[in-house]
């Protein structure tokens, strides 16, 4: 399958999802205006991925501070995520945030309250 | 025209006559940040990295900043204009930021008109908010951000924001201008890390 790049701007976060490195990153900053329609092509690659993922998905989330619709949408992320979890994969979600950012810790803990799935907060 | 242009404070007449009073109002009350007119999504970008610049020479901790940053975006938010969705007036579109440095932290202000019959839903928000402490806050947040909301429910969802990272209840204003409008001001202040 084809992996989807995005090169990060002012407004959206860096995107990496290699199969075939079986590296799956999303960092940076999140205010885009139109967070649906970013955020689209991650779910549709995850959606595509998921018909035959690796035997192991670790997915990292590194961000610096991202706007309300964005918290939305990464929840949709989590939910395909867990979806893929919950049918028998090995997948994993690591958030990653900065030692001092209790902020973005605080976000981590939000939402690994509201999901299934193996959901790691890593310091920085 | 809303406003009474023959009252003297809103009028300054002749050449040359704005720029002193204006620097001397923004460094008497340590205003590192002014801006008027529409906030459209590229101009929340450019507002960010001039307040990153700002911040620095502020000698602001990043932790600092980066709390700022998060209480800015959202406090724009409620200020954006969507030219898209959107049905609004000029008039209705323009805002106010106002970013004021003070010893113990950073006030971030937004104002805008709406209309008259807007104020008591979102007054009804904000009081709600301002009623829960940290852990009622938190509860309500996770519960917005798992349903499926609708505009509404994403003003919520940031007015929660800005509660819990300023850790401070939501000071707001809303001044009757005239039968059709209202002056809304939001206040959030970020405690100095």
């Amino acid at each position: 399958m084809r992996n989807l790049i995005i090169e990060p701007t002012s407004k959206t976060p860096k995107i990496i999802l290699n199969a075939d490195v079986n590296v799956f990153e999303i960092s940076g900053r999140s205010i885009p205006e139109d967070s649906v329609g970013f955020y689209r092509k991650v779910i549709d690659w995850i959606d595509d991925y998921s018909k035959n993922p690796n035997p192991k998905t670790n997915f990292k989330f590194q961000l610096e501070y991202f706007n309300t619709s964005s918290s939305k949408c990464l929840l949709d992320v989590f939910r395909r995520l867990e979806k893929m979890y919950k049918s028998g994969n090995q997948v994993e979600i690591t958030w990653c945030y900065d030692a001092d950012d209790e902020d973005m810790k605080e976000t981590g803990e939000d939402y690994k309250a509201l999901l299934e799935v193996p959901f790691e907060l890593v310091s920085i | 025209m809303i406003f009474n242009t023959n009252d003297k404070n809103y009028h300054i007449s002749g050449p040359l006559q704005f720029s002193y009073p204006c620097f001397i109002d923004m460094l008497s009350n340590n205003l590192i940040f002014m801006y008027r007119g529409i906030v459209t999504s590229d101009l929340v970008t450019h507002v960010l990295q001039i307040m990153e610049e700002r911040l620095e020479e502020d000698k602001a901790s990043k932790k600092t900043s980066k709390k700022v940053f998060n209480v800015m975006v959202e406090c724009l938010r409620n200020v954006y204009f969507d030219e898209i969705s959107e049905e609004k007036s000029e008039f209705e579109a323009t805002a106010i930021l106002i970013v004021k440095s003070e010893e113990d932290g950073y006030l971030v202000s937004t104002g805008n008109y709406l209309k008259n019959t807007e104020v008591d839903a979102l007054k009804n928000r904000l009081d709600k908010i301002n009623q829960m402490d940290g852990e009622k806050l938190k509860v309500y947040y996770q519960e917005l951000l798992a349903s499926p909301v609708a505009e509404k429910g994403l003003s919520s969802l940031g007015m929660i924001d800005i509660a819990r990272k300023s850790k401070q209840k939501i000071a707001y204003q809303f001044q009757t201008v005239n039968e059709f409008f209202t002056f809304f001001t939001l206040e959030a202040k970020v405690i100095k890390k």
